[in-house]
């Protein structure tokens, strides 16, 4: 039997060759018994709560490489390409906003607007989510229009209400300075400046926001003073009794699923992508909650102002009670110091990361 | 690798046991948010039945023109059955968990 060839169906093949290697290497790293079995969860008379920790922990090892896709490598070039442009505000119509006006890396790639602010100064429909980690991601923008960051990095440039630079004109733009011409050649030799490789080079440098160490990770390490007893105790609830794990799993703290979780509006979200199907009305992509205390407000709009608003919300199973919600969002009946541990928990998801040096623009 | 005739890459999948089983049962499990195969080879007019293997909610559904459907939100433990009357390479996927796919190939 022949078998139609198509990008997608080859990609998905190749990634599912390499599926047993990444196997094997998780399960490497799990057999570090003597790390394990010195994770403790809330007190030493509570030998419950550690059995739940030693379960749990090695679901959110972190990796230890940046994947990439065969057709756009990582060189060394390609990522200080995708640097330079992504802080150009020449990528848009007005000259006045580039990619990093919405992604501030100061604030952990975000803008800390409950709704973004695009062109001409106007409030769009949501707020601007976090870059960080986005390269295992395999749906981008809150309603995943976007499979790849390839695919998605040309989307708000172009888009009237975001960056308003047509793509003709920007690569007009682009070629027209000699420095760029310098760094395209250097990082796409023989390829044309177009959109291709704008895209792939602003992908190739979105790919190395990864979040770095937090207190948690040296928990999970075996520093045992790295997280408080109350976020131990927040760590054992997110894994069990407030299910947050359904969709905020792995070292990542989310799968990118797509879900209502009952936030009141009338944004449809995923449900424009796909209309017919009823569970996609309202749902949004599930973001990850690394750095998220350094995220607020929070939801696509923004609407929720604090972390306690936001277990609020789960707490209450959400707050529109719409056909589309989640059958996995569910009143929690947490009492208030549950609250107050899961709090604590994400709170020491925030890492501290250095710096990032803003790059000299070509000219 | 990107060269590689993808005939040899669905060959090399059909010979490591658990990965495919077209032969038998056309039953796919979802579990730990993946399904349980990744390419599932059927002819015309035969039956797939999707069961709910896990302890979380899934929606499979494909939309492409000519496989086009949507067995709506499945709750943990059911299972739902469809059939694929067209010739075709169709993209099956959870609409809540993007990272789910399988193909489902129909040639006669």
């Amino acid at each position: 039997m022949s078998l139609p060839a198509g990008s997608r169906i080859r990609r998905f093949v190749r990634r599912k060759r390499y599926a047993p290697m990444a196997t094997v290497f998780v399960a490497c790293l799990s057999l570090d018994g003597g790390r394990g079995s010195r994770l403790t969860v809330g007190s030493a008379s509570d030998p419950a709560q550690g059995v739940v920790a030693r379960q749990y922990v090695n679901a959110y090892l972190r990796p230890t490489t940046i994947p990439a896709p065969e057709d756009n490598p990582y060189t060394g070039a390609r990522a200080a390409l995708g640097k330079t442009l992504f802080f150009d505000p020449r990528l848009s119509g007005s000259d006045r906003i580039s990619c990093a006006s919405c992604h501030n890396p100061a604030l952990s790639w975000g803008d800390g607007l409950p709704r973004a602010i695009g062109h001409d100064l106007k409030t769009l429909g949501r707020r601007t989510p976090t870059l960080v980690n986005l390269a295992w991601s395999e749906s981008m923008f809150w309603d995943g229009r976007a499979e790849t960051l390839e695919e998605q990095a040309l989307g708000p440039i172009q888009a009237p209400g975001e960056m308003n630079l047509e793509l003709d004109r920007m690569v007009e733009k682009i070629s027209a300075i000699p420095g760029y011409r310098e760094s395209f050649a250097r990082a796409y030799p023989d390829q044309p400046i177009d959109g291709t490789t704008v895209a792939r080079a602003l992908a190739t440098f979105e790919r190395q926001i990864v979040s770095g160490s937090a207190p948690f990770d040296r928990w999970v390490s075996g520093d045992d003073h790295a997280m408080p007893g109350a976020a131990q105790r927040g760590f054992a609830l997110f894994n069990t009794k407030a299910q947050c794990t359904a969709c905020h799993s792995g070292w990542r703290f989310t799968d990118d699923s797509f879900h209502d979780i009952g936030v009141p509006g009338t944004d449809r979200g995923r449900g424009v992508i796909l209309p017919g199907i009823d569970a996609m009305q309202y749902a949004f992509k599930t973001p990850t909650l690394r750095n998220v205390a350094r995220r607020a407000p929070y939801m696509h709009d923004g609407s929720v102002a604090t972390l306690a608003d936001v277990i609020e919300l789960y707490d209450q199973g959400g707050l529109a009670k719409r056909p589309s919600l989640s059958a996995d969002i569910r009143p929690l009946r947490l009492t208030s110091e549950e609250k107050q541990d899961l709090v604590a928990f994400l709170q020491l998801l925030t890492s501290t990361d250095s710096p990032v040096a803003i790059p000299e623009l070509p000219h | 690798m990107s060269r590689m005739p993808l005939v040899l890459i669905v060959a090399g999948l059909l010979i490591l046991p658990g990965i495919v089983r077209a032969e038998t049962g056309r039953r796919v499990g979802q579990k730990n948010k993946t399904f349980s195969v990744p390419l599932l080879l059927i002819k015309p007019g035969e039956q797939v039945t999707f069961d709910n293997d896990d302890q979380i909610t899934h929606n499979v559904y494909n939309a492409q023109k000519g496989g086009a459907f949507n067995l709506k939100a499945q709750a943990p433990g059911e299972s739902s059955t469809v059939t694929f009357v067209n010739e075709g390479t169709f993209e099956v996927r959870c609409a809540f968990h993007p990272k789910m796919k399988m193909f489902v190939i129909v040639k006669r």
